[in-house]
């Protein structure tokens, strides 16, 4: 990381104290009848850790400048895809879950995300992503615990009886 | 002493049952595999298993995760052997001389020598546990709030110091540190059952589940970053290095334990008393036992082109941690690593609160750990390990990373959404997956984080009951010697961290910049 990116966070960070010390321990603490001074406490070492590590990012930021090194990490942004597609697409499966069903939407999802993972097999992927919804299922009602239902697990339910 | 060994034989009568010897080699088949594969470790397995051990009989549970833990301990030196690449951090200081070893065609010796130091080490370690617990449990009932909480600000100060490489790095860790303090804040608060920062969501009344927590930022973080790293494993390549396999005489093992044994006994008391260290970790010990063997060595020693010694070293130091690292735990009912949280998690799972009390009032369960943790390594060794051995390069050289991970991210929601049955969990859980991303992304360290938000409630409720004593005066910890004494270490250590840092001064637990974690 470079120090204007860790300067940046610096900043994130002394703003969320800010907000914590004047918003959030008032409206979310005090106002629920909680004493504030752990809160408060804990907000006030954030904020003077925060406050060092701001020195710091200034001082790493000079020194760069001294010595005309500003590196930006290249493709730090093209790094970040795989994980923000993952992160989208574990989202889309939770809140699809209620809807359509653990196995559907494990089927899914398995198929999509080996592929953001770079699988070239399709037999495989479909092997998996067939295989161990259905064995998580079966596991799961052999405990008497039950996953989300959908259109799979009434089907497997009115096929069982 | 007579004690001691009262209970640990009413411990084995109560801990040595088929079941928990069954769940032993389960646990450790499953921590060799997830401590073998790069980008995974040990410790992510056991986070996998945790939610699902609320079904369990106690001690089977803690077998269980026990076994995964030392599985996982042994394991990093397997792909570090075979393919040069450390399953685990601190197996890179194994594969300095490891991979050589095996390059020569030497891969029976080079992985068994890792095995019996692992064993070595882990047994030195376990009795030294066993021995040192009791009197250490005794004192810690002696504590008062003021104490307690003195000695958690140390151990958080302790974490952070010793795993920081510079300035900036500190800082981040004590971010990281209030960061899991505040976090631990959501929820009822302890004292006075008002809510906290829960924003009218009922489901936050109770806090951010543990375990919840636990994975996500462990596993589902690990996740997103072994996305950005796909294609990056190419274990095949390294594999075919190798010419012809040389067999492993009982002559050549006998000669090879004479000429480790010295470095042997040495990094497994070295390994232990750095595990007992809260935040040190196994990694910064195999390199401290490396050093010191090669240091120790003579001019010929054929330190990192396959000396023995080179692999006895750092296997017998990184498996002490793993039993020593359970000490600050049992005695104190602090965490001193990721691992010790894990079984932390566990044992309140299962409704016992791991410390003195425990100690004193259930010797037997604390005891039968012991007597677990003894059998764990021989019964891993024996019965898992060697076998396994002969199979290992077969299964790591076709595993398909691209099925494996997303195969993980199922694992971790079912076992998020069985804790409570809730999809609101889910959410929280994909949240903070994220949020342990972006942390890695800016250098943050996990760990403290995960320590923090664990020993969060215990340091609020003893500062606040410390202060309730002394009516609000914060003079309560400077007048107790024991709290006044911690607080200047916890003061010194991050005084002495910083002036370091500034001189660039090199510390003799300095670790390798490419397995730092």
């Amino acid at each position: 990381m470079n120090a204007r990116s860790e300067l940046s966070i610096a900043g994130v960070l002394i703003a969320f104290s800010l907000l914590n010390y004047f918003y959030l321990i008032p409206t979310q603490v005090v106002a629920e009848g909680s004493s504030p001074v752990y809160p408060a406490l804990i907000n006030t070492m954030l904020l003077c850790f925060s406050l060092a590590y701001l020195g710091e990012g200034i001082r790493a930021w000079r020194k760069e400048r001294r010595e005309h090194n500003e590196a930006r990490p290249a493709g730090a942004h093209k790094d970040m895809f795989r994980p923000l597609a993952m992160l989208v697409v574990t989202g889309a499966w939770v809140l699809s879950m209620e809807h359509l069903g653990f196995i559907i939407s494990t089927f899914g999802f398995l198929i999509i995300a080996s592929r953001i993972f770079g699988s070239k097999s399709w037999t495989k992927t479909l092997g998996l992503s067939v295989a161990m919804p259905l064995i998580i299922s079966f596991i799961f009602r052999g405990l008497n615990a039950l996953l989300p239902e959908g259109p799979a697990e009434e089907l497997i339910n009115w096929i069982l009886g | 002493m007579g004690d001691i060994f009262g209970h640990l034989w009413e411990g084995a009568v109560y801990a040595l049952s088929a079941w928990n010897i069954l769940a032993i080699i389960i646990g450790y088949i499953i921590g060799i595999i997830a401590g073998a594969i790069p980008g995974v470790m040990a410790v992510t397995a056991m986070v996998l298993i945790l939610p699902y051990t609320f079904t369990l009989e106690p001690l089977f549970a803690i077998a269980l995760l026990m076994g995964v833990y030392k599985g996982g301990a042994y394991a990093g030196s397997i792909t570090a052997t075979l393919f040069n690449i450390p399953g685990t951090p601190e197996a890179a200081a194994t594969a300095l001389d490891s991979y050589p070893m095996f390059k020569e065609g030497m891969q029976k010796r080079s992985l068994e020598i890792a095995l019996w130091a692992s064993l070595f080490g882990g047994t030195v370690s376990n009795l030294l546990l066993v021995f040192t617990a009791p009197p250490l449990a005794e004192v810690a009932l002696r504590l008062g709030p003021p104490e307690i909480a003195a000695l958690i600000l140390f151990s958080l100060t302790a974490v952070i110091t010793l795993l920081g490489d510079s300035r900036m790095d500190i800082w981040k860790g004590f971010i990281s540190i209030t960061m899991g303090l505040m976090l631990a804040t959501v929820g009822l608060d302890n004292m006075s059952a008002s809510r906290r920062y829960v924003f009218g969501i009922e489901d936050l009344d109770n806090g951010v589940p543990f375990v919840l927590t636990i994975i996500a930022l462990l596993a589902l973080s690990e996740v997103f970053i072994q996305a950005e790293r796909v294609g990056s494993f190419t274990l095949g390549d390294a594999a075919g290095a190798v010419k012809k396999i040389i067999p492993y005489t009982w002559q050549q093992r006998w000669a090879d334990f004479k000429l480790c044994l010295k470095d042997l006994l040495r990094s497994s008391f070295v390994g232990s008393l750095l595990g007992a260290l809260p935040g040190i970790g196994a990694t910064t010990a195999a390199f401290v036992c490396y050093g010191e063997a090669r240091r120790s060595a003579k001019k010929n020693a054929r330190f990192g082109h396959g000396d023995p010694r080179g692999i006895a070293a750092p296997e017998a130091g990184n498996n002490a941690v793993a039993a020593s690292s359970l000490i600050p735990l049992v005695t104190l009912g602090i965490p001193g690593s990721v691992a010790a949280a894990v079984m932390y998690g566990a044992f309140m799972i299962q409704g016992m609160i791991p410390g003195p009390m425990l100690m004193m009032e259930h010797p037997e369960i604390i005891y039968g750990l012991f007597v677990l943790l003894i059998v764990t390594d021989f019964l891993g060794a024996f019965v898992v390990a060697l076998p396994f051995i002969s199979v290992v390069q077969k299964i790591f050289k076709n595993l398909n990373y691209s099925l494996f991970f997303p195969g993980v991210v199922v694992c971790c929601v079912v076992g998020v959404y069985a804790e409570e049955f809730n999809v609101f969990n889910l959410r929280i859980f994909l949240m903070l997956g994220f949020v342990g991303y972006i942390m890695r992304k800016m250098g943050m360290s996990i760990p403290p984080f995960i320590l923090a938000f664990i020993l969060g409630p215990i340091l609020e409720r003893n500062t606040r009951t410390a202060l309730l004593l002394s009516g609000d005066s914060p003079m309560i910890f400077v007048q107790s010697p024991i709290a006044l004494g911690l607080l200047i270490l916890a003061v010194g250590a991050l005084v002495w961290s910083l002036w370091r840092k500034t001189r660039g001064t090199k510390s003799a637990l300095e670790v390798p910049e490419e397995f730092k974690h």
